[in-house]
């Protein structure tokens, strides 16, 4: 069965780009392992089988002309959404931490 | 009352849809403190202006209904139940969206749901625990439980939802509903917030397979908007609904899902009766198994959560909804916006979905899943050689009460157990009401069609309530 340790979720955590509360972390482990054990299975199942190909393989494009219909999104309505904004930019915080 | 009915009473000018629009409105505001169904219900005017044509044109004017929260319509707001996405206005509107304002249909509002669609109970949306019409100490199900209730309940007679595992099916058999799940393709995707992209599926929601259907002709059908969208043109799907079956249809009852460990004898006793109750239609019910089946959740847990973990990693606080406070560095806005932004079961299942996603993980887990997975989808083409659809149940249990599963999440997971081989394989799917536990909550069964068979699946289930009760039985309290 597999263990996850606590290093495991955090490193996890960081992966996904998401902060975890200590508090969080035994419960979080708990799940995550009750569902990788409840599929445990699929790799000895999968042995027998052969990967089939998918049953739709095309691709589909659209023509490349910008949109043209009332109801396509402009990009003032877009850009409207942006919880900090300077013209037509969206503001963030920096990159890389300025030493004081 | 019944779409049907309704326009009718539209069309002999009994009734005018603002003044039934008035009257749902009235409805909620006395019961939905009980049921809390819908976030949002918006403004009779806007609700009326977006509609784009009126009685003469559109085939469901002024019928209200609504969206589940993960479906745009511009300019109002959509959270897919998450504080990440708090106070986010849609500028562009849904495919299925657009096409029900085509048809005149009045959008009431936005259905509570669980949070980004993760979950079998709708007590993960961020927002509010949505309660059964039946009980409102049971859930509805979920993630369409707010979608599926509303209707149950009366207060609008179509809502929208979305499937991925079972969402829409599932609500619909704890609450006593029809709901409808399209072959995979057949209904735009556009502007539907995403959760597993080679799973979901906008879903149907109303009281009677007749109103599934008119509404369902509304959504579906090719968009080029999808890339995953079938060539398949709009067409009438309530064309077939005559009270018959198809002559000479032949049902294929699932063994190792009717017979599973783990239904409550009440679900078996109503299986068996709904199974009686086709054979007298005329139709032949034959025995059969697809193994393959019994690995369906969890492949489903293992597809969708790496889907999941891509899709939700566009959140971030940037380009819209939560941006977390005070952060020094962009990469600390990412974490703790997301940390704060997305509840529990969110990050449950984004945590699983990269880790089944990472070097060292993806042969064993995900990598078997998709063969796996290919292996049911076969299993299905293989017994609808022999049948034309397949008996199966919905629930394994009628519905279950607030907090059953919190100390064990897995179990709730396998809420979708009979559910998500359809989406896996991305065919076509009806839960339709067949009995009242004793304590009475509705049960439910299943039918499941091969791609591209809705016409058969409604037809079928059509014939099957109009020789029920069920559908005419609703919770007694919402009068």
């Amino acid at each position: 069965m597999e263990k996850i340790t606590k290093e495991d979720l955090l490193k996890l955590a960081a992966l996904s780009q998401i902060s975890v509360a200590d508090n969080e972390v035994v419960g979080l482990i708990r799940d995550i392992e009750s569902v990788l054990e409840y599929a445990s299975s699929l790799k000895e199942i999968a042995a027998h089988g052969l990967p089939s190909p998918l049953p739709y393989q095309i691709n589909v494009m659209r023509d490349d002309t910008p949109g043209k219909t009332a109801q396509d999104a402009r990009p003032k309505d877009i850009l409207a959404q942006a919880p900090e904004r300077h013209e037509q930019y969206i503001v963030v915080p920096m990159i890389l931490k300025k030493d004081s | 009352m019944t779409i049907k009915e309704l326009r009718e009473k539209f069309k002999k000018r009994e009734l005018s849809p603002t003044e039934y629009l008035e009257f749902l409105r009235t409805r909620f505001e006395r019961y939905d403190n009980q049921v809390k169904s819908t976030l949002e219900l918006y403004d009779s005017p806007s609700i009326v202006s977006a509609a784009r044509v009126g009685e003469e044109q559109g085939f469901l004017a002024g019928v209200p209904g609504l969206l589940k929260d993960v479906i745009f319509q511009t300019g109002r707001h959509v959270s897919a139940s998450s504080k990440i996405l708090e106070g986010y206005v849609a500028p562009y509107s849904a495919t299925v969206t657009e096409r029900l304002l085509e048809q005149g249909a009045y959008i009431m509002g936005r259905a509570n749901c669980d949070e980004f669609a993760m979950g079998s109970s709708t007590e993960t949306s961020a927002y509010m625990k949505t309660t059964n019409p039946w009980d409102t100490s049971c859930v509805p199900g979920g993630s369409s439980g707010g979608s599926v209730a509303a209707v149950a309940a009366g207060f609008v007679p179509w809502a929208l939802g979305s499937e991925t595992g079972g969402s829409v099916r599932q609500p619909a058999a704890f609450c006593g509903v029809v709901g409808f799940k399209p072959t995979y393709g057949l209904v735009s995707r556009y502007g539907v917030i995403a959760y597993a992209s080679s799973l979901d599926q906008v879903g149907t929601a109303a009281r009677t397979v007749y109103d599934n259907a008119l509404v369902f002709s509304a959504i579906a059908g090719h968009d080029t908007k999808d890339g995953t969208s079938l060539p398949v043109p709009k067409k009438d799907y309530t064309v077939g609904l005559t009270g018959k079956i198809k002559p000479g249809l032949k049902i294929g009852l699932v063994e190792n899902a009717v017979f599973a460990h783990g239904i409550d004898p009440e679900v078996a006793q109503a299986l068996d009766d709904a199974r009686i109750q086709l054979e007298k239609l005329g139709a032949q019910v034959v025995r059969l198994s697809i193994p393959a089946m019994d690995y369906g959740a969890a492949v489903y847990f293992m597809v969708s959560r790496a889907e999941a973990a891509s899709n939700l990693s566009r959140f971030d606080g940037v380009k819209y909804g939560l941006r977390a406070a005070d952060s020094d560095t962009l990469a600390d806005m990412y974490v703790h916006t997301r940390g704060e932004g997305f509840g529990r079961e969110v990050k449950r299942r984004i945590l699983i979905g990269n880790y089944v996603l990472s070097a060292g993980h993806a042969d064993a887990y995900y990598k078997s899943a998709k063969v796996v997975q290919a292996m049911i989808r076969d299993g299905f083409m293989k017994a609808f050689q022999d049948v034309d659809l397949l008996f199966m149940p919905t629930t394994p249990v009628p519905a279950f009460k607030f907090g059953a599963f919190d100390d064990n999440r897995l179990a709730m997971d396998l809420q979708d157990y009979f559910t998500a081989p359809a989406n896996l394989a991305g065919i076509p799917a009806i839960a339709l009401p067949c009995g009242l536990s004793s304590g009475k909550l509705p049960l439910g069964f299943q039918l499941v069609g091969p791609e591209l068979s809705e016409e058969l699946l409604f037809q079928t289930g059509h014939a099957y309530e109009q020789a029920t009760p069920w559908h005419t039985l609703h919770p007694s309290t919402y009068e």
